[in-house]
């Protein structure tokens, strides 16, 4: 009974190292068949990891060409008469030389040891990377600090597991496809930050509209209310050409239309036009403005 | 010829050098040429005495469009730095009367409206009140307000490119007049529109004139350059140098396809959305101030005009008073004849009169003073308010887009070295 349960506890904390570490190292199968991580030969590693690895690496890079990077990889640091197999594999382990006791000598997961030689985790630790264990379980999803307003990350430190399994077997090019996926998280988190702020912003500048039209039309004059922009009026032009409008302007968001995907991949115009488009009351003008952004984003127009 | 504005607010001409020709050719040693002599100077002092010489311009100067077609890429990004409300530059008799807190909101307003206008023009590319110095943009203006007054605005502007390289520090004055403070006038225009007009037309004139196609492209590749060096100083620092002077040369261009470059533009995209939300927050602030500030330059303009008119007035009744005492008593005490003595002591009475007056006008222009006062603190509780809810806002995010950068700046570092080997 106590053999089972032993063996029980082994068989669940492979399985937890193997979801934690998304099975991208391939030393990991080694501890999720229960038994202590070791240096393996390359070929059988890489052999019995690929599909485990095809399952869980995203994020870091694409399916299918991982698996296949780390072979090249590990078979360079454990056999040099295999580094000539590509020049690009060979510029990358001539950039990766550095780090060969990171692949060789893979950390027991459990065992909290620490690779104080991974770059990738030295690159996280200096940006502060405070993301759940669970987060860096799936896919090594490590993200940016996030910005005030928009609340902290979850706390927490980045798994020993974490670092352990992804340092050792990345190669630079990965690394850095790594660190683009966090800029681009941050331009996301940034763009929505920002929207979000111009978005307050605006709010408050056509409630301070609203008030002004009224205080306008208050004063018995009868003049079209001063346009936002006519503070400066440099021109004359556009506060006298544009539509007499006596109604505040309206602060609610109208749904886009249905062909209209979520934009969450929009450049910066495109999320300007749609948020034109959000807040415009006149339904004409929407839908130019909903043509002007499928125009721009190349969406097919009706 | 100089027009005279009254104070019932007439204009009327007076060639004072023919007065004063009139006056002075009555000489020689006939006494009661010298008694008329005494007289007339100081009649003309009273005359002279309840006027106030003031230069008005009704003109409006319009901001000029330039005619021909310019590529986008060609439009030169122009950042517009808060100004400097100029207190430190405030004469003795302007710190009795300026309100510092309103000069600081004018500070803020003033850029706002500078933008506005040049943005309108379309001869440049965005014009954005700047929060800060740390993105570089390929012009930049910054100014001092020497005067703002309601009835006045003295502006010092200085342009630079983003090469470091100085176009030019231009002061630019403007007396607007009461039409400007019309309700259908107020509507279209600021008071002092023709000032920012102005700064918006030399602006164009000087690139017309003196930059070409070449500059553009060099200026706005550094202004690029010097953000990306901002970021990956060690990537960068090839490709742009600084010269003796401290100004910014082009060495080497990068190549349009460098990833890192490419990165780098991206940022700089978010950098401009950031700076485009301050400008909301600008938008906002120049909205929220502007009513309170429009009625108090208004009723400082009046207030302004009637104290500028009461110190000189004040002024001439001494000054004409004194020499009248003076000649007078010259008179009266050396006059040959009865005739003379007489007019002698009449004129300096008058003078006397005249001296008393002058300090009458002073102790009124002293009660404006007072009222320009009570006007300024009245707009500092309605507008220092908002000044400092807009800064707070723009250096919150400021700090908050700052942040995010040095994060930014790290990953790019070690992007770099991975991709240049240096890992």
């Amino acid at each position: 009974m106590n053999d089972f349960r032993r063996n029980f506890y082994v068989a669940v904390l492979g399985m937890l190292s193997m979801s934690m570490l998304g099975c991208q190292s391939v030393n990991q199968s080694a501890s999720s068949s229960s038994s202590p991580p070791s240096v393996s030969s390359p070929s059988s590693s890489s052999t019995s990891t690929m599909p485990s690895a095809s399952a869980n690496a995203g994020g870091v890079s694409t399916q299918a060409e991982l698996p296949a990077k780390r072979q090249t990889r590990n078979g360079n640091k454990s056999n040099p008469a295999a580094l000539p197999q590509t020049s690009q594999a060979g510029q990358r382990s001539g950039v990766e030389s550095q780090l060969p006791e990171r692949d060789v000598t893979q950390p027991n997961i459990n065992s909290g040891n620490e690779d104080n030689n991974n770059v990738y985790y030295d690159v996280l630790s200096r940006e502060n990377k405070v993301n759940s264990a669970q987060e860096t379980a799936n896919g090594g999803n490590y993200s940016l600090d996030r910005l005030p307003g928009l609340g902290t990350g979850s706390g927490g430190v980045v798994s020993n597991s974490g670092r352990d399994s992804q340092g050792g077997a990345m190669t630079a090019s990965e690394r850095a496809a790594v660190l683009d996926q966090e800029l681009q998280r941050g331009y996301e988190e940034f763009d929505g930050f920002i929207l979000g702020e111009r978005e307050r912003a605006q709010a408050q500048n056509n409630a301070i509209g609203s008030s002004g039209s009224q205080a306008s039309m208050g004063d018995g004059q009868g003049l079209p209310q001063t346009l936002p922009s006519a503070a400066a009026g440099a021109m004359g032009v556009e506060s006298l050409s544009r539509p007499v409008s006596t109604e505040p302007r309206s602060e609610e968001t109208f749904a886009p239309p249905s062909d209209i995907p979520n934009g969450r991949d929009d450049d910066v115009v495109a999320r300007q036009l749609r948020e034109a488009a959000m807040a415009e009351s006149d339904p004409e003008l929407r839908e130019a403005l909903w043509d002007e952004y499928r125009n721009y984003t190349g969406l097919e127009v009706d | 010829m100089v027009l005279v504005n009254c104070r019932e607010r007439e204009f009327m001409k007076i060639n004072l050098y023919d007065v004063f020709q009139s006056v002075w050719r009555l000489q020689g040693g006939n006494p009661i040429r010298s008694a008329y002599r005494s007289l007339l100077i100081a009649g003309f002092c009273l005359v002279s005495g309840c006027a106030t010489h003031t230069v008005k311009s009704t003109s409006y100067t319009p901001a000029i469009q330039a005619t021909e077609n310019v590529s986008e890429n060609l439009l030169l990004d122009v950042g517009i730095a808060v100004f400097d409300p100029g207190i430190d530059e405030l004469s003795s008799s302007q710190e009795e009367i300026v309100n510092q807190d309103i000069r600081i909101a004018e500070s803020q307003y003033v850029p706002f409206l500078l933008a506005e206008t040049l943005q309108r023009t379309g001869n440049w590319g965005m014009v954005r009140v700047m929060p800060n110095t740390t993105s570089p943009m390929d012009l930049y203006l910054s100014g001092t307000i020497l005067n703002s007054d309601g009835e006045s605005m003295v502006l010092r502007v200085t342009v630079e490119d983003s090469t470091g390289e100085r176009w030019y520090t231009r002061e630019y004055e403007e007396a607007t007049s009461r039409f400007s403070y019309e309700p259908t006038q107020k509507r279209q225009n600021d008071p002092f529109q023709t000032i920012y007009n102005s700064v918006a037309n030399d602006l164009l004139a000087y690139k017309q004139k003196k930059v070409g196609i070449a500059d553009v492209e060099e200026i706005r590749a550094i202004s690029e350059l010097r953000f990306a060096k901002s970021f990956i100083p060690e990537a960068f620092e090839n490709y742009i140098d600084v010269d003796r002077n401290g100004e910014f040369e082009l060495i080497a261009l990068p190549s349009s396809q460098d990833p890192l470059l490419g990165r780098l533009r991206t940022i700089r995209e978010r950098d401009f959305m950031f700076i485009d939300t301050v400008q909301d927050y600008y938008d906002t602030y120049a909205r929220q101030m502007r009513e309170p500030y429009d009625s108090w330059r208004e009723q400082s303009f009046y207030e302004t005009l009637e104290l500028r008119e009461l110190e000189a007035s004040a002024r001439r009744r001494i000054i004409a008073g004194g020499v009248a005492v003076l000649g007078g008593l010259a008179a009266a005490t050396s006059g040959g004849d009865y005739v003379t003595q007489t007019g002698g002591a009449f004129g300096a009475g008058a003078g006397a009169y005249m001296i008393k007056s002058g300090f009458d006008k002073r102790a009124e222009a002293q009660m404006h003073r007072e009222s320009l006062r009570e006007l300024g603190e009245s707009l500092e509780n309605d507008v220092a308010p908002r000044v400092i809810d807009l800064q707070d806002r723009t250096i919150t995010l400021s700090g908050t887009v700052e942040e995010q950068y040095e994060q930014w700046r790290k990953i790019l570092a070690d992007l770099y070295a991975y991709e240049s080997g240096g890992l």
